[in-house]
C-alpha cells in the first residue's frame, strides 16, 4: 500500500527511489508473463505437469466412490488418465489395434482392484502400473511374437509430420515398423524398461516403481536392452541410418 | 519431465530412434466408448462372481461337502503307506511325498505340496518321492522332469526315475524321454534317458510318435535305446512270436537284455504259478506242470534270443564306443546334464542371467568333455544373444581349439567364423573359414564354409 502511495508522490527528494520502484513494478508483469509462458509451454509440450495438477484434483471423495464401484466416479477418473495410459501402451506395444484392447483390460483390472487401492501412490502411478502389467502379460503371450502392422494401426498411425513428402512418410512408416520388430526380439521386462526410460524419459526410480522391481534390476534390464536394441538397429538396413555406427578402436 | 527430450537418457545414441518413436502419434481412440465397454464388462464379471451368493444355502451345502471331502483326503493321506504297497490316488493328483523339487523360476516345493502340471521341475534334494496320479515316482537329485496330468505322463528330461504304478485296467501311465516313451499297466521299473529296467510286471516301449519299439519288456529285462537304434540300422533278425506288434509295424527289434536271467526266470515261474492260483483253478497238477513246462520253454527261447541280442549289442557298442563317448557321455549319472538342460531352456526363454548361471553350475559338476564343450558353447550363445559378439567369438574359438575331435568343436569353429562374418570382421572370418575347411575337409559345413569364404573373397 505504501509503495503504491509513494508512486503518486511528487518527484521531489527521493526521485531516484521512486523511479526504481516504478521500474521494479514495471518488471512484475514481465515476470508473471514469463512464469505463465513457462506453464503454457510445458503444458502444451508435455502433458505430465498438467496431469500432475489434474491428479491433485482427484479428491478423497472421488477415490472413495471409485472404491465403492460408483460408475460415474470411475468413468471420470478413467477419462482423465486415458490419454496418458494410451500413450504408455502405444509406446510399449506399438501402434496396433491391440492398444484399445489393452486399454480396456487396464480399466477392467483397475475397476476390480479399486477396492484395494490404498492411495499410497497417486492414482496416475497406480493406473500406469496396471497398464504396465497388462502390457507385460500381453507381450509374454507366445502368439504375440508378431509383427507390428502399420496398416493394422490405421491411418492415424501415419507419422505425424504432414509436411513430409509421401516418400519420407513411407520411409518413416517402414522404420517404425522395423523398430517395433526389433523390440519384439527383446524380453518383455527389458523392453518395457527400455521404452519407459530411454524412449519415454521416465527416471529409473519411476520405472522401477511402475514395474515393481528394484532399481538395480531395472538398470540391468535397461543396460541389456540398450545393447541388444542398438546391435539390432546397427545391423538393420532400415534403422542403421538412425543410430551412430560403432567406432572400432 | 518432458518426454520428448528426456534429460535422464544416458547417452544420445538413441536420439534418432527416439525421434522416430515420438513421430508416432496416439491413435484416434474413442476413450469414452472404451471406458463404457470396460465398465460394462467389469460389472458383468462382478455380477457373475456374485451370482451364487444369492443362493446362500447352496453355498452352505457346498462348503459342508468340501469340508467332508477335505477330511476324507486328510484321513487318506495320513494313512501309513508301506514302501511296497501300491499307490492309490486321484488320477490328477500330483504332490511331493518326500524331498524337494525346484521350479524353473526358483521356487522350491517340499513335502506335501502339490506339483504343478506342465512345468519343468528339478529334483533339488538327494532324492524326491512324488505321487503322480496312481504312481509313485522316486528321482535322485538333478533329475529334470515335467508332469502332464492329461494322459498321466512324466516327461523325463534328464536323470532317472524309479516308478511304481498301481495296477488297474483303466490306469495307464507313461514316462517320456527325448527318444522314447514307456507305456505301463501296473509295474515297477526304472527309466533314464537311454534305458529302461523292469523289476516287476511289463512295459511297452514306443517312440515319440507312438510307434511300438518293443511290444513287451518283462520283469528282469533291460531295454537300451542305443542298442535298439543299432539293431534298427542293421536290419531286424528273425523274431519268433511275442513281438507281433513290433513285427507288424515293421519297427526295430527290441534291444532287450536279460539283466538277471536267473531272477527273471524265478519271478516268471512264480508269476505263472500264482496266476494259476488266483484264477481259482482246482490246481490240478497236470495243468500246473503244463504251465510250468510252457513257461520254461518260453524262458529258454527268451534266454536264447537275449543271448543273441547281447552278442549283437556288444558288437554294436564296441563299434559305436567313440560315438557314444561324444554323444552321451556319462549322461546316466552326470550331474551336469540337468544344468545344461536348464541353461538351454533359459536361453530359449531369453533369460540370459539364469542361463549363464546354469552354465556355470554345469561346469562345476565335473562335466565330461562333451558336456564341457556344450556348456562353453551355451555360454557363447548367451554372449551372442546379449550382443557381446567379441566375447562370444572368443569363447567359441576356445571350444573349437580344445575340442577339435568332437562335433561341438567343429560346430564352434564354423559358428565363430559366421559370427565374425556377420559382425563385419571379414578378415578374421575368412581365416576361420579357411581353418575350418582345412581342419574338417569332409565336415558338415564344408559346402557352406566354401560358399561363405568365396563370398568374402569376392570384392
Amino acid at each position: 500500500m505504501m509503495g503504491t502511495m509513494s508512486m503518486f508522490m511528487p518527484p521531489s527528494g527521493g526521485e531516484t527511489r521512486i523511479v526504481s520502484a516504478i521500474l521494479q513494478l514495471g518488471e512484475l508483469p514481465s515476470v508473471f508473463f514469463r512464469i505463465a509462458l513457462r506453464i503454457v509451454h510445458h503444458g502444451g509440450v508435455s502433458p505430465r505437469p498438467a496431469e500432475t495438477a489434474l491428479s491433485a484434483e482427484i479428491d478423497a471423495q472421488t477415490i472413495d466412490a471409485c472404491r465403492r464401484g460408483e460408475r460415474r466416479a470411475l468413468e471420470a477418473v478413467f477419462r482423465r488418465y486415458a490419454p496418458r495410459l494410451e500413450r504408455l501402451l502405444t509406446r510399449v506395444v506399438g501402434p496396433g489395434a491391440e492398444v484399445e484392447d489393452l486399454l480396456q483390460t487396464t480399466f477392467i483390472e483397475a475397476m476390480h482392484a479399486f477396492p484395494r487401492f490404498r492411495a499410497e501412490a497417486s492414482v496416475a502411478t497406480w493406473l500406469s502400473r496396471i497398464a504396465v502389467n497388462t502390457a507385460r502379460d500381453h507381450l509374454r503371450r507366445p502368439d504375440k511374437k508378431r509383427r507390428v502392422s502399420m496398416e493394422e494401426a490405421g491411418p492415424s498411425a501415419e507419422p505425424s509430420d504432414h509436411s513430409m513428402e509421401p516418400e519420407m512418410q513411407a520411409a518413416r512408416k517402414a522404420q517404425l515398423q522395423r523398430l517395433y520388430e526389433c523390440l519384439d526380439g527383446l524380453e518383455a521386462k527389458q523392453r518395457i524398461a527400455l521404452v519407459l526410460h530411454v524412449f519415454d524419459g521416465h527416471p529409473i526410480e519411476e520405472v522401477a516403481n511402475l514395474m515393481g522391481a528394484s532399481q538395480a534390476a531395472t538398470k540391468s534390464r535397461i543396460f541389456w536392452a540398450r545393447r541388444a536394441l542398438l546391435a539390432k538397429a546397427r545391423r538393420d538396413a532400415v534403422l542403421a541410418e538412425l543410430v551412430p555406427q560403432e567406432v572400432s578402436p | 519431465m518432458n518426454p520428448s527430450t528426456p534429460p535422464s537418457a544416458p547417452r544420445d545414441v538413441f536420439s534418432g530412434l527416439r525421434e522416430l518413436m515420438h513421430s508416432m502419434p496416439a491413435r484416434e481412440i474413442d476413450h469414452a466408448q472404451i471406458i463404457r465397454r470396460a465398465l460394462t464388462v467389469a460389472s458383468q464379471q462382478e455380477a457373475a462372481a456374485r451370482k451364487p451368493a444369492a443362493s446362500s444355502w447352496l453355498w452352505s451345502f457346498g462348503f459342508a461337502g468340501l469340508a467332508a471331502l477335505g477330511l476324507l483326503v486328510w484321513i487318506a493321506r495320513s494313512l501309513p503307506v508301506t514302501p511296497g504297497s501300491p499307490v492309490t490316488a486321484s488320477l490328477r493328483e500330483a504332490r511331493i511325498e518326500s524331498g524337494e523339487v525346484r521350479m524353473v523360476e526358483g521356487k522350491v516345493l517340499s513335502r506335501g505340496e502339490a506339483l504343478p502340471a506342465e512345468r519343468p521341475l528339478l529334483v533339488a534334494s538327494a532324492e524326491a518321492t512324488l505321487h503322480l496320479a496312481h504312481a509313485k515316482v522316486q528321482a535322485p537329485r538333478g533329475t529334470r522332469l515335467a508332469w502332464r496330468a492329461e494322459g498321466a505322463a512324466v516327461a523325463l528330461d534328464a536323470g532317472e526315475v524309479n516308478v511304481a504304478v498301481d495296477p488297474g485296467p483303466q490306469k495307464r501311465f507313461r514316462v517320456e524321454t527325448a527318444h522314447f516313451a514307456v507305456v505301463v499297466l501296473g509295474t515297477r521299473f526304472q527309466v533314464d534317458a537311454e534305458s529302461v529296467r523292469v523289476t516287476q510286471g511289463k512295459v511297452r516301449i514306443e517312440d515319440r510318435e507312438g510307434h511300438v519299439l518293443d511290444a513287451e519288456v518283462g520283469a528282469g529285462e533291460e531295454w537300451r535305446w542305443q542298442e535298439s537304434q543299432a539293431l534298427a540300422r542293421r536290419g531286424k533278425p528273425a523274431s519268433p512270436g511275442g513281438e507281433t506288434a513290433a513285427a507288424a509295424e515293421g519297427q526295430a527289434e527290441p534291444a532287450r537284455t536279460q539283466a538277471e536271467p536267473a531272477a527273471g526266470n524265478t519271478e516268471s515261474r512264480s508269476k505263472a504259478e500264482s496266476a494259476a492260483e488266483t484264477r481259482g483253478d482246482a490246481a490240478s497238477p497236470s495243468q500246473a506242470a503244463e504251465t510250468s513246462t510252457a513257461s520254461e520253454a518260453k524262458e529258454q527261447e527268451g534266454s536264447k534270443r537275449a543271448a543273441e541280442r547281447r552278442e549283437v549289442a556288444k558288437r554294436t557298442r564296441r563299434e559305436n564306443a567313440e560315438e557314444e563317448e561324444a554323444e552321451a557321455p556319462r549322461r546316466q549319472n552326470s550331474a551336469a546334464a540337468p544344468w545344461l538342460a536348464l541353461a538351454r531352456e533359459q536361453l530359449a526363454a531369453r533369460s540370459f542371467d539364469r542361463a549363464q548361471s546354469a552354465v556355470e553350475q554345469a561346469l562345476r559338476k565335473r562335466p565330461s568333455r562333451a558336456e564341457s564343450a556344450e556348456a562353453e558353447t551355451l555360454r557363447a550363445e548367451v554372449y551372442r544373444m546379449s550382443g557381446r559378439y567379441g566375447d562370444a567369438s572368443r569363447v567359441l574359438l576356445g571350444v573349437a581349439d580344445r575340442y577339435q575331435d568332437l562335433a561341438a568343436g567343429e560346430n564352434a569353429l564354423f559358428a565363430a567364423a559366421k559370427l565374425l562374418s556377420q559382425a563385419g570382421d571379414t578378415q578374421r572370418a575368412g581365416i576361420l573359414f579357411q581353418r575350418y575347411l582345412m581342419r574338417y575337409p569332409t565336415g558338415r559345413f564344408h559346402r557352406e564354409a566354401s560358399r561363405r569364404l568365396q563370398a568374402l573373397q569376392t570384392p
